[in-house]
């Protein structure tokens, strides 16, 4: 599957999650998996929480208002981010 | 109508039994929460093996949804425990004390389970009206320090297995479980504990029953702190406290029933529940004190700090 910037992403619904102290902590309870995710990686967590549905490149845009962080440095970490929720069914690509 | 001939009480719930149920007391006639009886079992689906021993003997374990499941401890006994509110016992076993031991440990404890509480392999007691839990590895020395405690009048909530009711909008109580703590011969030994206050438990040669004159609570506790005991020197001196981050996946590894019903929803309400207590108890990794007189120096330092 290609990401683009376009592309719209959800979390998964058998998922649950939740921030103590700096990290979040997520489980995955229909295949029982159990995720730590640390700062960023909870913002963007949160980010998909409240907004339900997001394209790649809103996630990007709000990343680089929130944090200190080169876009070219930020476009490949969110990559590789988005491309581990994936592979580990955390989030789906909306058709 | 079933006449019930035994009445008693556990973890906040009225039990009628077909059965006895030492060391608990009878208590007056009721309506009951639990009902306990003997009767054959309806078939199960295929017995799995759990990481649960009980008298040397390995558990198995079945389940049609959370609500209908089998716990076997062949060739000896095998339960039935249906919707948090009867327990079923196929056995030929007629010794009272060995029915007993089975039927108040983890029989008991999906009764709680399915009745939404979370549960602790553990041990509490209460200081000054605060719960304070104790968690460990087998032979860590929850039960040894819960003794060391009693010994010092301070009331016993529960030993071996801890039950929290767990809410989002009120602090975190633990139920009073029944009053016993089994130690071993070392532990009478090197507490200094008289003998004639004891019984011997069929769990283990060695074994002991302590709760004749052990003081008990009766009521529900806030739970202040968890303690995680680890083999003297595992840890530093000083208690670490755990980040709250990594508390949920601790508490897990403390689950005291079979593993296979953490899946799906209970799964997520388990986990979630860790959270709630994450957030609000402390939970601290303590070195168990080396010998018996450490012991004391840590009851009594306990005792005041809380």
């Amino acid at each position: 599957m290609v990401i683009t910037p376009d592309t719209q992403i959800q979390l998964v619904p058998n998922q649950s999650s939740s921030v103590l102290g700096k990290e979040t902590v997520l489980l995955n309870y229909e295949l029982g998996n159990y995720y730590e995710l640390n700062e960023v990686g909870g913002f963007i967590w949160s980010l998909l929480q409240n907004e339900r549905t997001m394209s790649i490149g809103d996630i990007e845009a709000r990343i680089l208002d929130e944090f200190d962080v080169e876009p070219a440095v930020c476009h490949d970490e969110l990559m590789l981010f988005i491309d581990n929720l994936l592979r580990e069914k955390l989030i789906e690509v909306l058709a | 109508m079933e006449v019930i001939p035994y009445y008693y009480s556990a973890y906040g719930l009225t039990l009628g039994s077909e059965i006895r149920l030492p060391p608990l007391k009878e208590i007056n006639p009721c309506l009951v929460d639990v009902l306990i009886k003997r009767a054959p079992l309806l078939p199960s689906p295929s017995l799995q093996p759990t990481k649960i021993f009980r008298a040397g003997l390995q558990a198995t374990f079945a389940q049609n949804g959370p609500q209908q499941l089998w716990l076997s401890w062949n060739p000896l006994l095998s339960f039935m425990v249906i919707n948090g509110k009867e327990i079923i016992l196929d056995t030929v076993q007629r010794d009272e004390d060995v029915l007993s031991l089975f039927t108040l440990s983890e029989a008991l404890g999906l009764i709680l389970f399915q009745r939404g509480y979370f549960l602790l392999h553990g041990s509490a007691i209460e200081l000054q009206g605060k719960g304070v839990v104790f968690l460990g590895e087998p032979g860590a020395g929850k039960s040894t320090t819960v003794a060391a405690f009693a010994q010092q009048g301070v009331r016993v909530i529960s030993d071996d297995m801890v039950c929290i009711q767990v809410s989002k909008t009120e602090p975190p109580l633990i139920l009073p479980a029944f009053p016993q703590i089994k130690i071993w011969e070392t532990t009478v030994a090197g507490l200094q504990l008289a003998k004639n206050e004891l019984t011997a438990v069929r769990e283990g040669v060695n074994k002991f029953s302590w709760h004749e004159s052990i003081s008990f609570t009766e009521n529900a506790v806030p739970l202040e702190q968890i303690f995680v005991l680890t083999a003297p020197n595992e840890v530093e001196d000083a208690p670490v406290e755990v980040p709250k981050h990594q508390i949920p996946l601790e508490l897990l590894s403390y689950f005291p029933l079979a593993d296979a019903l953490l899946q799906g929803e209970p799964l997520k309400d388990y986990f979630e529940k860790s959270i709630t207590l994450a957030q609000v108890v402390p939970l601290v990794k303590i070195s168990r004190p080396a010998d018996f007189t450490k012991l004391r120096a840590f009851v009594n330092h306990l005792k005041t700090s809380v």
